[in-house]
């Protein structure tokens, strides 16, 4: 047993927990930016491309952050699993080299938008905008790719410990690829789409009543378009993904459903903690025979459980099914608020500029954390519910961790980078919203300024 | 196996671009810092217009000598993954401060001068982290067998190769960045920043062939390495050839011009410079990833992966230069922007 797996695990666990969240925001603003630009120019409403300025803002600020933890995961990949990647080198290295041109696109058009969208034509800027979306939604499929072979590698043959007949593009078909990848990224639409609409929800909420209206009810009907799109499809994605799982895995879905005994009848628990030592998932509720149907789409379909494996192959059950219960749980807060928002826009229907009810604002509030919370109980559930394996079946993760023995050493000086990163962000974030207040950027206090210029010190970041 | 010494070749390729756009990049952000803190704003100001859209995509290449390295030679993936997690943590922790606090600095409306301080010392010390992989690779810091690689600190802090390779990396970095911010400010139009440049080019220059020709012929180096080096003479005399008529370019009269040289052709021969000396070192050091223990072709992954990487790589090119002249053009070329 290599003594340094621990540590190894807790810094990248560390370092992984706080690139997705910028990662999720690094997909999802610049689609929002992209529908900002598109109907500003639809509808020639000069609301949106303020929107898009005020966004691109966030934008600039995250991308420090971003690209810092990028890099950080990319190259401690490397130093921290050597072994691991030894073996990915081999079979599964082209969607790293796809990523890194997929992110090169990002760059490239992230500072055209950024510093040149004044320069250029209109059409180019929303080009720009939408490749940035693309490039950015690219680098999370490739990625996810790679992940997706870890949960159930393919294109090699495993000959007495060598690996033989390697098929480096088959190696990206894995079977996990189709749902994983497209959860990944409808989720982080989905969580994106409601961090925007919790920091209008804030900002409306303080504003001073009816000069803002017209602007944030239109931030707030886009946000939540998407959201309610993305939330959709988030269900659809993890419906598909759960019976997957179900199908191929079916050793991480029963440790992520807390089932110990095999059934044709199986109950779905929510909320119950599954004890390994006893066999038996204490507490939550249990509902009859909706597992067998969520896993199979039959009432009397046949689940496999724990027992049906050996203890060896078990993940630590008491986190998994945790951690899954509360990935569902912020799914359906997201699908219920999504659905309280459009239920207030059917029965307002009245006046345009009339601002949603405090109850609702602040119920959008608290679902931005929310939502990004529910990004990162997907990713823990989606690593922990694989050990003992990284590489299913091929490599455990003892096996893939390095033997050098500083992850210890590094584990506080990481901590306090990212400590340090995450308040500079926040700070950044709040000086920069107190010194472009949407007031100045509307024109001040007589109302919309139809001018272009407007939101020019927003996005040039002064 | 052909084909590895072909994957090794197209590493350095991207090794060498890195040196070159890092260089700038690292560099800019320590110039700036100096001229904010001189008070010679013309020189500040160009400085910071070049950092301000380039520094994401000089990034791309270091992740993508990583990567390169994952899938051509796996096998030299994991021994550096091992004997550098201490250096190369390091080189990720100044990376990281450096990235965040520019964007920062970027976004706040009057960022303190210490956002800026944290580019321009980050930009001094990071070359420095970098070219220490060279001796590394060289041999005689690493021991161990495949199990257990492990790096000797001890003997690599004691060593004066290290320190000459630091000295070489450093104004390598600055002489680099220097030259190139000479013509930028030229582009630009601005006199004062060009004169500025120049004078720093002048002393970095010589600075960084002395540190050179120190680390890579008058200190101590392993026998196998020391004996191929010297076989590759001629490369490096060609390159000082080069590197003088750079010096010479950036002070030669221009007829009818208020201020003498010829900051484009300096470029121009900088990057002849460095491309002669990399790649007479390159080939001294190409059968060897790692001495001794990683050689180029025991390191290499397999053809097929070797082949879908290649493609990879060359439509990647194909999307990346394209990219990058336009970048160019509008942050390097346009007049609207240079002096705005």
């Amino acid at each position: 047993m290599n003594p340094n797996v621990g540590l190894t695990r807790a810094l990248f666990g560390t370092s992984l927990a706080f690139h997705i969240i910028f990662a999720t925001m690094g997909v999802g603003l610049p689609l929002l930016i992209a529908l900002a630009e598109i109907l500003a120019l639809w509808r020639r409403d000069p609301l949106y491309r303020l929107m898009a300025r005020r966004w691109a803002a966030f934008f600039a600020v995250f991308l420090g952050a971003s690209v810092a933890s990028g890099t950080i995961v990319a190259l401690q990949l490397q130093l921290l699993w050597p072994a691991f990647m030894r073996l990915a080198g081999q079979i599964i290295a082209l969607p790293f080299a796809i990523e890194v041109f997929a992110f090169f696109i990002e760059a490239v058009f992230t500072a055209v938008y950024l510093y040149a969208g004044d320069r250029i034509r209109p059409g180019l800027r929303i080009f720009s905008a939408l490749l940035v979306a693309v490039g950015a939604g690219a680098s999370a499929l490739l990625i996810t790719d790679v992940n997706a072979f870890m949960n159930t590698p393919t294109g090699f043959t495993l000959q007495d410990g060598r690996l033989v007949d390697v098929h480096p593009w088959r190696a990206m078909l894995s079977p996990a690829m189709p749902t994983e990848i497209t959860h990944v990224l409808v989720t982080a639409y989905l969580a994106v789409a409601f961090a925007l609409a919790a920091f209008c929800a804030v900002a409306w909420l303080r504003g001073a009543p009816g000069r803002e209206n017209d602007y944030r009810r239109r931030e707030l009907s886009l946000t939540m378009g998407v959201a309610t799109v993305a939330g959709v499809l988030t269900a659809i994605t993890g419906d598909l993904s759960g019976k997957f799982l179900a199908a191929v895995q079916p050793v991480k879905f029963a440790a992520a459903e807390g089932l110990f005994q095999t059934s044709s009848a199986a109950a779905l628990n929510v909320g119950g903690i599954p004890v390994a030592t006893t066999g038996v998932t204490r507490g939550g509720i249990d509902i009859p025979r909706l597992l067998s149907w969520l896993a199979t789409g039959r009432w009397h379909g046949q689940v496999q459980g724990l027992f049906a494996f050996p203890r060896s192959d078990w993940p630590p059950i008491g986190v998994t099914h945790p951690l899954f219960d509360l990935m569902v749980t912020v799914g359906g807060l997201a699908l219920l608020a999504a659905a309280l928002y459009w239920l207030w826009r059917w029965r307002s229907g009245g006046p345009a500029e009339a601002r949603p009810p405090r109850w609702l604002l602040q119920g959008l509030v608290v679902m931005g954390p929310i939502a990004m919370s529910g990004i990162e109980f997907g990713w823990i559930f989606a690593e922990i519910g694989r050990q003992p394996w990284t590489v299913t079946g091929v490599m455990t993760t003892a096996q893939a961790a390095t033997t050098t023995p500083y992850a210890g050493t590094l584990f506080f000086p990481f901590v306090g980078l990212y400590l340090l990163l995450a308040i500079g962000t926040v700070l950044a974030v709040r000086t920069h919203l107190r010194s472009h207040p949407l007031g100045v950027d509307l024109g001040g206090p007589s109302g919309p300024a139809p001018g272009d210029g407007a939101g020019r010190r927003a996005v040039m970041g002064g | 196996m052909s084909s590895a010494f072909d994957a090794a070749g197209l590493i350095w390729l991207v090794i060498f671009v890195y040196a070159l756009a890092g260089s700038v990049d690292l560099g800019a952000t320590f110039w700036r810092m100096v001229f904010a803190r001189s008070g010679d704003h013309e020189a500040e100001r160009i400085a910071a217009r070049y950092v301000s859209p380039l520094w994401e995509a000089a990034n791309v290449f270091l992740v993508l000598i990583a990567v390169a390295m994952v899938g051509f030679f796996p096998g030299a993936s994991y021994a550096y993954g091992t004997v550098l997690l201490l250096p190369a943590s390091l080189i990720l922790i100044l990376l990281a401060l450096r990235g965040s606090f520019l964007a920062f600095a970027h976004a706040a409306p009057n960022p303190p001068r210490a956002f800026w301080d944290v580019g321009g010392v980050t930009g001094l010390l990071l070359p420095a982290v970098l070219v220490s992989v060279l001796p590394v690779s060289e041999g005689g810091f690493v021991g161990g067998t495949d199990g257990h690689l492990t790096l000797q600190f001890g003997a690599l802090a004691t060593s004066p190769t290290l320190y000459a390779y630091l000295v070489f990396g450093v104004a390598a970095s600055l002489f680099i960045s220097a030259t190139f911010l000479s013509d930028y400010a030229r582009t630009a139009g601005n006199d004062a920043a060009y004169r500025s440049y120049r004078r720093h080019a002048t002393w970095t220059g010589p600075l960084m062939v002395i540190a050179g020709v120190a680390a890579l012929f008058l200190m101590p180096s392993p026998g196998w390495f020391h004996d191929r080096l010297q076989a590759q003479w001629p490369w490096f005399l060609v390159s000082l050839v080069s590197f003088a008529l750079a010096l010479g370019a950036l002070w030669s009269p221009v007829p009818g011009a208020p201020t003498s040289g010829r900051p484009r052709w300096a470029v121009v021969l900088v990057g002849v410079q460095l491309a002669l000396a990399d790649i007479g070192y390159g080939i001294a050091h190409a059968p060897y990833l790692l001495y001794p223990q990683v050689s180029t072709v025991a390191g290499f992954s397999n053809q097929a992966m070797f082949s879908g990487l290649v493609w990879v790589v060359v439509i990647g090119l194909c999307v990346l230069v394209p990219g990058f002249v336009w970048l160019w053009r509008l942050f390097v070329l346009d007049p609207r922007y240079t002096r705005s």
